[in-house]
């Protein structure tokens, strides 16, 4: 399906599975005497009964029970109520069956009717003929309440069989048995034996919720009774059929044939020469008859009938191990589940692949787990069609493979200690809430579960890297050890904080799944905070907690699990830190409301000597509140660079583009602007440091290095372009001689890879699906070879604020000569007239080294001014919270978190171009503070120095002034035309 | 005389109006001219002046081009032929949305002695466009430039007008341009300076200016019979001009001790040999780092922060004999220029423009150092563009060394100019009076030979 911007809706397996079993039974009405509600009773109270089975069986919507005690009493409330089946219990000489069963039918002529005789011998007064016609089927009361369940099941079977086989092929099984007695006792167990299979073969680490729906994907089964029906069955449901159970005496043609049995497996063997066949008879001497047909025998009185049953069950109906096994039976290989089966299928006789591969046994197998497309995918397909049997090995393993891989995709899957495998995208380690990093995981997760999304360009995989989510609960149970909460709320450093939490354990079954986990990620790792109120629409905490990233190589197991756990608690200390306690004061929430969930993710990236480093990673951003010249805002804006992403969140050079527009790069108008504004810098794991040092920041275990290090890996080659000084031109590639710039040509004016056309459509897609504006962070590693499916790796994704631009403030009626700033390029919408305090630095004193000193005298400014809940006008130079200090203020939020208007202005010829760390970016959006950029000699706007200097000092640090002025300011920021103006009344 | 001057400006005042740019750089040039129109009446007589400052022709057109949008967008192109008295127009062309013709104007009128000084056979002109490539694309760029030339190619020719690149205009616009001209002319010919090394372009043109800048120096060196051998050099910035500045004085066996850039500079008393001049070109023009990484690199050297506030640079307080100002306008003031003096610098050479202030320049005239102008010292990039002409005329392309030879020559020729015109106007030693008034010289010269045209 696509909608009008042709986009595909998601169909996911999730929602085909929920249409199955549409018809349930959701209200039974019981009709027995007072005598007979009593015997039930006197056996457990019936509705708990029920309840119980069905939660020991994981089955949904348990169904409610009606009573009636007489035929007026059952119709008058069927009068009133659907019911979906009716039961009559009681001995059948209390009741006319006919005549209640034509009044039932007067009134609901669908609803099935079943009669549980207290006692086989209750049947003998009634004649066949007539149960025929009143009764869908008769059961005897065996003392069993599951026997409600399985009339449940059967009414449900045979009322979504035609709907369920054709819509996803689920399997069908036939049982034939005529005694009802027999199957009354036998069904309960059929049924609990098929659920109980389907349930188990699950286990390999789908959720529940993916469990309960598969659960309604298990084979169907019919009963039948004469041999009639049976071959009616079997050439309705000849595509479905997984199997046939069948008794050797019943009736044909109208009478009863102790051939039937036999008659019915020849039958069945014409069409279906390999479905699996049990006979089960109470007369021994028809096993050698069975046997001789090649189908299983059961005989009906033995004392291990059901263990006989599961064994027949689990061996040919596909629930079992996957027995490889040549044609004379010689056992070769078993498989439990899919990734074992794969390795099998890797080393297995190639005699056995063909063995079953020509006897669908494969497809059997799959669709007993419930895996109906991937079985649907190999039935057809005949061995012969393939050249020789290691063609058809080769076929089935990369089947298997991308289906491992497929199906874990969208599903949030529980870990599981035990055998673990990678192929699943996403687990949950602990309950709780998955924070705000991991619901958009999650979402990104559910939405490129949908191939149409995933697979949306060609030669590009849309996919997320694997990743664990330790929930809110583990966080909660560490901050119960110890009184951690108390200590941490306390006003102690983050230091001691951090040392703190260091030393308390995480709990032991986490610290187990860890262990079980690094077993096999053995690979580098993000450790992410991901809290509950982190990226969220209102509530932006990002950068303000920690993220590290782990080599993650250390030889010894121990140590990497110490090292990972070592980094999950500075994430949760982070949560206690003096930045995150600012923010919680701004917000006027509470740090304890806080929970911290924590991502492990893989690193994306390849190893080169000893780094470690994707080609490029990045940022998009759906809304571009940086939009320049023509570009328009809705058009948003991407940033990307070489190596890891942390050089972008930090403001280090970097590629910026529009998705719409990617040749056009504003940044890179000259040669000397591609070579002042290009990357010169990338971030690298570092394989030569093995050791994990909590650092703030995270910064620990990352290399920072130049541009011409990546060269050498030639990780260059696809991104960058050449400068020829001789020619003053620059070249796409690598292929002249020159100086290296990363302009991303091969990318975005090459064919390389489509990241323009993937940015544009994710962006619109992850907009839509959260209904905001997004910010989504990104990396590729580009693999070489032009045939090579390249994977696009979608990181994170998170709200990304748009100011109300609701407001109309208008700035052309402002008189020029009380003008005292002006700037035209201005971000926010705002107009404030509260603001009486001014705190800049002052431009007599700057110095462009002390930038860092600068940043600590205005957070100590900053601190006095929140004390009295003043905000202020905040006018300096440069970039305002760059980790470039060379290139402005290296601010953190908290240090400003005050300042509801921030001026970047030219200090003399110092007027770097804007530009953010995306953090602190989402931070000045989502606190609606307003931008404005002042450079003079670049004729942008004006800021006039004198009347700031003409001002009362307040409070003076040595680079920086609080100045306070008589009466407020009059802000204006026009966020439709960009532009802005301060004026004095 | 200053009736004179007053007669002339209000005439180009009257003429030109809306054009301020042209107004003072008319002004400038016939206040600098006063002397020797005092000394040639016959240049008044044949009213070269009035002449000089009248483009020969002005050229304005319309530029329609279509964006990546599909929208049509117009651009005003234009081409100042100022004065072919000398050799065919020469001069750049520019694409910045501040263009317009006063600009223009301006520009191809000191085009016309920048030129002339350089000995060359070339005339002066100036164009280019509103046209602002920030946050164009390539094809839009093509698209432009191919529509600017549509226009253009019925004006230029190898022996009419060659323009080169400016502001806006690099290597790709050139290349551009000279596609679209050699598809309507169905020629390959000269007719832009600054195209690629593959067709038809120059070498040496990156150390072109540095390499000028210290051949000029050398030429003053020698009218005192000195050399560069030992000789202390303070070189400041670390661009093109500064290191390639920096090689030919190694080359040439003086010490540079000190290099700079915006942040701070690096002083080496050892001196910074190949080997350290290597690493700084890798680190500026490769790894794009900062300056004081040589500190780290290497232990003899002193990384000094430079105070934007002080009145002084202290890179020009350093003992030294020469100084090479390579890096930006106004680096050198009065307090720097006394500085220079007192630490022993007695040759100041500029790379760079404009480095020196006015104030700067009278301390260096007052004290009679050897002090070449920019105009002068930093002709290098003009004259290679020269070259590159004379390669195109005559089917050659030349190897490094003979560009450089005749860089050299032409250095050499400039300096001479310089001294020999600064004695014949009463200033002897005077290399701004000799750069001033040189070129226009050779140019009046010209146009008095040549008759009323």
């Amino acid at each position: 399906m696509s909608d009008r911007s042709g986009r595909v809706s998601r169909v996911s397996r999730e929602s085909k599975f929920k249409s199955l079993m549409r018809h349930r039974v959701k209200r039974i009405l019981l009709v027995s005497s007072a005598y007979d509600s009593f015997v039930l009773d006197a056996d457990g109270r019936l509705t708990d009964l029920i309840y119980d089975e069905y939660l020991e069986l994981n089955l949904t919507s348990t169904p409610l029970v009606r009573r009636a005690s007489t035929s007026a009493e059952a119709l008058e409330l069927l009068r009133k109520e659907t019911i979906d089946l009716i039961t009559i219990f009681k001995r059948v000489s209390d009741i006319d069956v006919m005549a209640f069963s034509l009044a039932v039918k007067e009134i609901s002529p669908t609803t099935p009717i079943t009669l549980l005789a207290y006692h086989e011998n209750d049947l003998a007064n009634i004649s066949q003929q007539e149960l025929r016609f009143s009764i869908d089927w008769v059961f005897a009361w065996t003392g069993d309440v599951r026997i409600l369940l399985s009339m449940i099941k059967l009414v449900e079977d045979r009322l979504n069989v035609d709907r369920d086989t054709a819509s996803v092929g689920v399997r069908v099984i036939i049982l034939v048995e005529d005694s009802v007695k027999f199957y009354s006792s036998y069904l309960p167990l059929l049924y609990t034996e098929i659920m109980q299979q389907t349930r188990n073969l699950m286990s390999e680490g789908l959720n529940l919720d993916d469990k309960l729906l598969r659960m309604r994907a298990r084979p169907k089964i019919l009963l039948a009774t004469t041999y009639e029906e049976a071959c009616k069955m079997v050439d309705m449901y000849k595509d479905h059929l997984l199997g046939a159970i069948t008794d050797a005496r019943f009736e044909k043609d109208g009478e009863l044939d102790g051939q039937a049995g036999l008659k019915l497996i020849s039958a069945i063997r014409e069409t279906h020469p390999d479905l699996p066949i049990l006979m089960q008879s109470s007369e021994l001497a028809n096993k050698e008859l069975a046997l001789k047909e090649k189908v299983e025998f059961l005989y009906k009185n033995a004392r291990d009938l059901h263990s006989s049953l599961r064994k027949f069950i689990k061996g040919n109906f596909g629930f079992g191990d996957f027995v490889f096994c040549l044609p004379d039976g010689t056992e070769l290989a078993r498989a439990g589940g899919f990734r074992t089966i794969e390795n099998c299928l890797k080393t297995v006789d190639a005699e056995s692949i063909r063995y079953h591969g020509s006897r669908n046994h494969f497809s059997n197998w799959l669709m007993a787990r419930t895996e109906f497309d991937l079985a649907a995918k190999l039935r057809p397909l005949k061995v012969t069609e393939f050249s020789d049997a290691e063609e058809v090995r080769s076929y089935l393993v990369d089947m298997i493979r991308e289906f491992r891989h497929r199906r874990q995709l969208g599903v949030i899957t529980d870990f599981q200690r035990g055998p673990f495998d990678l192929a699943y995208d996403f687990v949950r380690i602990g309950g709780g809430s998955l924070g705000g990093k991991g619901r958009g995981l999650a979402f990104i997760n559910a939405l490129l579960s949908d191939s149409a999304i995933a697979n949306h360009f060609e030669g590009v995989k849309i996919t997320v890297p694997f990743s664990a989510v330790l929930g809110t609960e583990v966080f909660d149970v560490f901050m119960q050890t110890d009184d951690l909460l108390e200590f941490a709320l306390d006003d102690n450093d983050d230091e001691d904080i951090t040392a703190r939490f260091l030393a308390t354990p995480l709990p032991a079954d986490i610290s187990g799944d860890l262990e079980t986990l690094l077993k096999h990620a053995d690979f580098p790792l993000a450790v992410r905070s991901s809290s509950m109120l982190e990226d969220s629409h209102l509530e932006p905490f990002a950068g303000v907690y920690d993220t590290h990233m782990l080599v993650n190589n250390h030889p010894d197991l121990k140590v990497r699990q110490e090292q990972v756990e070592a980094a999950i608690k500075t994430v949760y200390a982070s949560t206690f830190g003096r930045s995150a306690k600012v923010y919680h004061k701004q917000f006027g929430s509470r740090v304890e409301e806080e929970k911290m969930a924590v991502i492990l993710q893989q690193v994306v990236g390849s190893r080169h000597g000893d780094l470690f480093y994707p080609t490029f990673s990045g940022v998009g951003q759906s809304y571009n509140y940086y939009s320049i010249h023509d570009a328009q805002p809705e058009e948003g804006v991407v940033y990307c660079a070489l190596g890891l992403g942390k050089s972008i969140v930090e403001g280090m050079n970097c590629l910026r583009f529009s998705p719409v527009y990617p040749q056009k790069l504003w940044h890179f108008a000259s040669t000397k602007e591609m070579l002042d504004n290009s990357q010169h810098e990338f971030y690298a794991i570092d394989f030569n440091d093995p050791n994990f040092h909590p650092q703030p920041g995270g910064d620990s275990g990352l290399i920072k290095l130049a541009i011409t290090e990546a060269e050498k890996h030639g990780s260059l080659d696809q991104i960058c372009s050449t400068y020829s000084p001789q020619d003053d031109r620059v070249h796409t590639g690598t292929r002249r001689q020159g100086i290296r710039i990363i302009t991303f040509a091969p990318v975005l004016k090459g064919g390389v890879f489509p990241l323009a056309k993937v940015m544009k459509y994710l962006l619109e897609v992850g907009s839509d699906g959260l209904n905001c504006p997004i910010e989504m962070e990104f990396a590729v590693d580009l693999q070489p070879g032009s045939d090579t499916t390249q994977q696009f790796h979608f990181l994170q994704i998170r709200p990304l604020i748009q100011d109300d631009h609701s407001e109309t403030v208008s700035i052309d009626d402002v008189d020029s000569d009380t003008m005292v700033l002006r700037s035209d390029m201005a971000l926010g919408n705002m107009h404030l007239k509260h603001i009486t305090d001014v705190v800049y630095v002052d431009p007599e004193k700057f110095d462009r080294s002390r930038t860092v000193e600068i940043a600590a005298e205005l957070a100590s400014l900053n601190a006095h001014l929140r004390e009295s809940l003043r905000q202020y006008l905040l006018i300096g130079p440069g970039r305002w919270g760059t980790a470039e200090r060379w290139l402005g203020i290296p601010v953190v939020w908290d240090g400003i978190s005050f300042a509801k208007v921030i001026v970047e202005a030219a200090y003399g010829d110092f007027g770097p171009d804007p530009s953010f760390g995306t953090h602190f970016f989402q931070n000045l959006t989502t606190f609606q503070v307003g931008y404005l950029t002042v450079n003079e000699m670049a004729g942008n706007g004006f800021l006039r120095w004198a009347w700031l200097k003409g001002l009362t000092v307040k409070r003076r640090t040595e680079h920086a002034v609080h100045v306070v002025l008589p009466q407020p300011i009059d802000i204006r920021i026009d966020g439709r035309s960009g532009r802005g103006l301060i004026t004095t009344e | 005389m200053s009736k004179f001057v007053d007669t002339i400006m209000a005439d180009v005042k009257a003429k030109n109006a809306a054009q301020p740019e042209f107004h003072q750089a008319v002004e400038e040039v016939v206040e600098s001219l006063e002397p020797v129109i005092e000394k040639h009446p016959e240049y008044r007589e044949a009213k070269v002046l009035e002449r000089i400052i009248e483009p020969e022709r002005v050229i304005m057109f319309r530029v329609p081009w279509v964006d990546d949008k599909g929208q049509v967008q117009i651009n005003r192109g234009f081409r100042i032929e100022m004065n072919s008295a000398i050799g065919p127009y020469k001069g750049g062309l520019r694409f910045h949305p501040s263009v317009n013709l006063g600009i223009l104007k301006f520009l191809a009128f000191e085009q016309v002695f920048k030129n002339a000084l350089t000995t060359l056979p070339m005339g002066g002109g100036k164009g280019g466009s509103n046209f602002d490539p920030k946050g164009k694309s390539d094809l839009e760029v093509m698209r432009f430039t191919q529509s600017f030339m549509s226009e253009l190619f019925r004006h230029i020719g190898p022996n009419t007008d060659i323009p080169a690149g400016d502001i806006g205009v690099g290597g790709r616009e050139i290349g551009f341009m000279f596609g679209q001209y050699k598809r309507l002319r169905n020629a390959f010919e000269g007719i832009l300076t600054g195209k690629g090394l593959n067709w038809g372009g120059s070498l040496i043109r990156p150390e072109a200016t540095g390499y000028g800048q210290v051949y000029f120096a050398r030429e003053m060196l020698a009218t005192k019979g000195e050399t560069f051998e030992g000789k202390t050099c303070l070189v400041s910035g670390s661009g093109n001009v500064a290191q390639y500045a920096s090689e030919k004085v190694i080359e040439l066996g003086g010490k540079v001790v000190t290099m700079s850039d915006s942040s701070g500079i690096i002083h080496d008393p050892d001196g910074i040999d190949r080997e350290k001049l290597d690493f700084i070109m890798d680190l500026k023009n490769v790894r794009r780092g900062r300056i004081k990484e040589y500190c780290d690199k290497f232990k003899s050297a002193k990384y000094v922060v430079v105070d934007p506030k002080a009145d002084c640079n202290p890179l020009w307080d350093l003992k030294a004999d020469v100084a090479l100002p390579s890096a930006t306008q106004n680096e050198i003031n009065k307090k720097d220029a006394e500085n220079l003096i007192k630490n022993g610098v007695y040759c100041v050479s500029e790379g760079a423009n404009m480095p020196t202030t006015p104030d700067g320049v009278k301390v260096f005239l007052a004290k009679g150092i050897l002090y070449g102008p920019g105009k002068a010292a930093n002709a290098g990039g003009v004259a290679v563009s020269g070259l590159e002409m004379s390669q195109n005329s005559m089917r050659l392309s030349w190897t490094r060394e003979e560009v450089d030879q005749k860089l050299d020559g032409i250095m050499v020729s400039i300096h001479k100019a310089c001294v020999e015109t600064a004695e014949t106007y009463g200033t002897p030693g005077n290399y701004v009076n000799g750069a001033n008034i040189a070129g226009f010289v050779k140019v009046a010269d010209t146009m008095l030979d040549q008759g009323v045209v």
